[in-house]
């Protein structure tokens, strides 16, 4: 298996539609979000975890999501974050334009479609 | 445990001195380092390793600090729209009034008199700034919005007095060649204008370095006592520094003095969810 890390700036691209994708699925919260993350990439996707939490709030700022304190199973409190409906609309626009990007790399690159 | 306990609120304090961040921000980030925690001790590490590894997974706290500041969206805050608000009616008034005497004392010396007494005026609204900023904090976080507000607001007024400050010294240089024979005579009233100068410039380095900014901004309130000294230092071509002002100067320097150690307490938590939820959450039990 090759080892190959994601670079800072693809990183960085991602984390909206990746985030607003992993909320898509139902309420979740930073650490788990992490590790959502990193399952999915297998590990190649390495966020430094504090940096989640700037763009978990500016997408609460931007009003695509909302966040609510609760309590994990252990009783230790958690904020928790849901996709509101505004956040729906801009996933839709993202996977549009991500599929746009794809779509152009893989006819390139002569990928074939899953 | 409780050394661990120990251990994690002190890389809370430090991160709050480092980010300036409020306590939900610190309370999700520190939600998240027990999360990290107790999942690594799960996989066989010891406590303090998992600690170790945890916070450096988080992050340094000035990276992190950086990319906070670019989340935060300014927000409005009543202090800092009162003294943009003086700050424009106090240079109208000024402008105004030298224009009107510039007849009588002539165009240098009401330009000299007007950059200074401009520059002067920031310093000191930049000052008062910062005061409202340590008397509010013991009652009432600032949220990051409004922290972004206030460092914008500090800095520009701050680099408009360092301006207008070094404009005034440089014309007063010209007039005191016309005048007196020579540029530069340092006399205290032209040795403190340098003070103050000096002073506005090192506050705006430390503004521009973005870091540490909820510390740097009550050194403001200093400032108030360097401008204070330079307006009413005490020489002969300028008659308005006498004996009883000394006292004064003395009683506002300690004020100010006091209202700098003001800055020092700690600041509220904001009510908000968080706090909610530490109230009603039971003592966490020990893996």
């Amino acid at each position: 298996m090759v080892f190959m890390k994601i670079r800072k700036d693809l990183v960085a691209a991602s984390a909206v539609p990746l985030v607003l994708s992993i909320l898509e699925e139902g309420e979740s919260y930073g650490y788990a979000l992490i590790q959502r993350v990193r399952a999915l990439s297998q590990g190649d996707m390495e966020w430094t975890d504090g940096m989640l939490y700037p763009v978990l709030h500016r997408l609460e700022a931007q009003g695509y999501i909302r966040s609510r304190w609760g309590e994990s199973e252990a009783g230790r409190k958690r904020k928790y974050y849901v996709l509101k409906t505004e956040g729906r609309k801009a996933l839709a626009e993202q996977k549009e334009q991500w599929r746009v990007v794809l779509s152009a790399l893989n006819q390139l690159w002569g990928v074939q479609h899953a | 445990m409780p050394e661990m306990e120990q251990r994690i609120a002190q890389w809370r304090r430090d991160l709050a001195e480092t980010t300036g961040c409020n306590n939900e921000v610190l309370d999700e980030l520190e939600s998240h380092l027990r999360e990290e925690i107790q999942q690594l001790v799960r996989t066989g590490q010891t406590e303090e390793q998992a600690l170790a590894l945890a916070t450096l997974r988080l992050g340094q706290p000035s990276a992190l600090a950086r990319e906070f500041a670019k989340v935060a969206a300014p927000a409005n805050w009543l202090p800092v729209r009162v003294v943009r608000f003086v700050a424009v009616v106090l240079a109208i008034l000024i402008v105004g009034y030298l224009l009107a005497c510039s007849q009588a004392v002539g165009l240098l010396s009401a330009a000299h008199v007007g950059a200074v007494a401009l520059g002067y005026t920031l310093s000191l609204l930049v000052g008062s700034l910062a005061i409202c900023y340590v008397t509010t904090r013991p009652f009432r976080d600032l949220s990051a919005g409004q922290m972004q507000e206030l460092e914008r607001a500090v800095f520009r007024l701050m680099a408009t007095a360092a301006v207008l400050t070094l404009a005034g010294l440089l014309l007063g240089c010209v007039w005191a060649k016309d005048h007196l024979g020579r540029y530069w005579g340092w006399h205290p009233k032209e040795t403190w204008g340098i003070g103050v100068l000096v002073w506005d410039l090192a506050l705006l380095l430390l503004l521009a370095a973005r870091t540490w900014n909820h510390r740097v901004i009550p050194l403001a309130i200093l400032g108030n006592i360097v401008v204070a000294f330079a307006w009413f230092a005490d020489i002969p071509h300028h008659s308005y520094g006498t004996p009883p002002l000394h006292k004064l100067q003395m009683v506002f320097g300690l004020t100010q003095l006091c209202l700098f150690g003001v800055g020092f307490l700690p600041a509220r938590r904001r009510q908000q969810g968080s706090d909610r939820v530490a109230r009603t959450v039971p003592p966490q039990q020990p893996n």
